[in-house]
C-alpha cells in the first residue's frame, strides 16, 4: 500500500475516535446534569424529632 | 438494698466518724468493710448501729420501694416522651439522689439521668452525666452497659456527631440478639434518624418502618409520630411526595391533639420542605411567616425558619434584603458558623454575584464535610461535579464525584 494511502487511512481513524470521545463526553455531562439532587441548589437546616 | 451503704450515709449525716460510730459495737476495720459492702455483719451488730445512729430499718425499706416506684415510672416516661412527667419526676428524685446513692437503684437512675439531659438537650448537663457515667461502667450488669451504649448514641446524635453515634450503634449491633425487649424499638428509631442525618434514606426507612410498627403495638404514640415523621422526611427527600404530603397531613393533626406543640412545629417546618420540593414557593412563604410567629426568638430553630424563609422568597422573586438583615443582627450577638454560611450563599444567590460557586466550594463544601453535614455536602459535590464537566476539569469532578458516591450516592 502507498504511504499516502496509509496516511489516509489512519487520519480517517483518527478523526472517528475523536468524534466518539466528544460524544462519550457530552453523555457524561448530561447524566450529570439532570441528577434529582440537582433540584434545589441549598437546602436548608434540617429540623428532626427528638434524638 | 445495701446495708452498708445506708449505714455509711447516716454515719455522714450525722457527722460521725468510723471511731464514733464503731465505739462499743465492733471494729473499725469491721465497720470499714460493712460500709464497703463487702461484709454481711450479724444481725445484733447492724441493730446497734442502725440504734445509734437512730436509724429505722422499717421506714428504709418503705422508702426504698417509693423510691424504686418513682424510678420505675421515670423509666417509662422516658420510654414515651411523657416529657412532663419526666420533669416532675426527675425534681423529686433528685431531692433524694443522696439516698438513692445508697441503693441499688442508682446504676439506673444514673443511666436515665443522662437519658433525661439528652432529652432536655442538656448539653452541659449532659457531658457532666456521661463523665459520671464512665466512672459507674464497672459495675454495669450486661443490660446497662447495652443501654449505656444506646443513650451515648442519642448523645452523639444530639452533637451531632454522626460518625461516632454511629460507632455506638455498631457497637450494638454486635449483640443485636440481646436487645432489651422494650428497647426494640428505640433501638430501630435511633438508627433511623441516624441514617437520615449521614443521608442513607433507603436503610433509613427501613428502621424507620420497623420503628413505627414496634411503637404502634406497643400503643407508644408520641414515639411513634417521631418515628413518622422521619418517615415523611424520608419520602421527601425521595421524592415520594404524595406518602409523604399524607403522612404530615396525619402528622400535624394528631400532634395537634395530642398537644405536642414542638412536634407540631418541627412537622410544619418539614411539611413547608415539601412544597419548596414541588416548586410551592409561595405557598411555603406564607406558612414560615406563621411558623415564625410561634417560635421563641433566640431559638436555633428560629433561625432556620429565617433562612427558609429568606430560600422562599428569593425564589418567590420577594425581596429577601429585611430577611437577611435580620439573620445578620442575630449573628451579631450570637455568632453561629453554620446559620452564617447558609446566609452567605443566600445572600450570594439573592445578588447574584458570579462567585457563588467559588464560595460554595472553598467554604461551604469543607465546612459541611468537617462537620459530618452529609446531605449539604453532598448537594455541593453533585453541583460541583456539574460544573467542572461542563468545564472539561475531569480531576475535580471525579474528586466530587467520589465523595458523593462514597456517601451513599449514585452519581455517574
Amino acid at each position: 500500500m502507498k504511504m499516502s494511502k496509509k496516511i489516509a487511512i489512519a487520519a480517517l481513524l483518527l478523526t472517528v475516535l475523536a468524534g466518539t470521545m466528544d460524544q462519550m463526553e457530552e453523555t457524561e455531562v448530561k447524566t450529570a446534569a439532570v441528577n434529582p439532587t440537582d433540584a434545589r441548589p441549598m437546602a436548608v437546616p434540617v429540623i428532626l424529632p427528638p434524638a | 438494698m445495701n446495708i452498708g451503704s445506708v449505714i455509711k450515709y447516716y454515719r455522714t449525716e450525722n457527722n460521725m466518724t468510723q471511731l464514733q460510730l464503731a465505739d462499743g459495737i465492733c471494729s473499725i476495720s469491721h465497720l470499714s468493710k460493712i460500709e464497703s459492702n463487702s461484709y454481711v455483719p450479724h444481725e445484733s451488730t447492724i441493730e446497734a448501729l442502725l440504734s445509734k445512729l437512730g436509724v429505722q430499718w422499717h421506714k428504709e425499706e418503705e422508702r426504698h420501694k417509693r423510691l424504686e416506684r418513682q424510678l420505675g415510672e421515670f423509666i417509662d416516661s422516658s420510654l414515651h416522651y411523657d416529657m412532663e412527667n419526666m420533669r416532675k419526676l426527675y425534681d423529686q428524685l433528685e431531692s433524694e439522689n443522696d439516698a438513692i446513692q445508697t441503693t441499688d437503684l442508682v446504676n439506673q437512675y444514673e443511666l436515665y439521668k443522662f437519658r433525661y439531659y439528652i432529652y432536655e438537650i442538656d448539653q452541659p448537663q449532659a457531658e457532666r452525666q456521661k463523665n459520671r457515667l464512665e466512672q459507674l461502667i464497672g459495675s454495669f450488669s450486661a443490660p446497662e452497659k447495652w443501654l449505656y451504649q444506646l443513650f451515648l448514641s442519642a448523645y452523639y446524635s444530639m452533637l451531632n456527631k454522626n460518625e461516632k453515634s454511629l460507632g455506638c450503634l455498631e457497637l450494638l449491633d454486635q449483640g443485636i440478639q440481646s436487645i432489651p425487649q422494650k428497647f426494640e424499638g428505640e433501638y430501630y428509631y435511633q438508627k433511623a434518624r441516624l441514617m437520615i442525618a449521614l443521608d442513607r434514606l433507603e436503610v433509613s426507612a427501613y428502621y424507620a418502618e420497623l420503628a413505627a410498627q414496634f411503637y404502634q403495638l406497643h400503643h407508644n404514640y408520641i414515639r411513634l409520630m417521631h418515628a413518622q415523621l422521619l418517615l415523611a422526611i424520608n419520602y421527601t427527600r425521595r421524592n415520594l411526595h404524595v406518602q409523604a404530603s399524607g403522612l404530615y397531613e396525619v402528622l400535624k393533626r394528631n400532634a395537634c391533639l395530642t398537644g405536642q406543640t414542638e412536634l407540631f412545629h418541627q412537622t410544619s417546618y418539614n411539611h413547608i420542605e415539601l412544597l419548596k420540593e414541588t416548586g410551592e414557593y409561595e405557598k411555603a412563604y406564607d406558612l414560615l411567616r406563621d411558623l415564625k410567629e410561634s417560635l421563641p426568638v433566640d431559638s436555633y430553630f428560629y433561625l432556620a425558619v429565617l433562612l427558609s424563609e429568606v430560600e422562599a422568597a428569593i425564589e418567590s422573586g420577594i425581596d429577601a434584603t429585611r430577611l437577611i438583615a435580620e439573620i445578620r443582627a442575630f449573628l451579631q450577638e450570637k455568632p453561629d458558623e453554620q446559620v452564617e454560611i447558609y446566609c452567605n450563599y443566600f445572600e450570594k444567590r439573592n445578588f447574584s454575584q458570579p462567585d457563588l460557586l467559588s464560595y460554595c466550594e472553598q467554604i461551604m463544601f469543607p465546612f459541611f464535610r468537617k462537620n459530618g453535614y452529609i446531605k449539604e455536602s453532598k448537594k455541593i459535590a453533585a453541583e460541583l461535579v456539574t460544573y467542572y464537566q461542563q468545564q472539561k476539569e475531569w480531576e475535580k469532578a471525579n474528586f466530587y464525584r467520589s465523595y458523593y458516591n462514597r456517601n451513599g450516592g449514585n452519581l455517574l
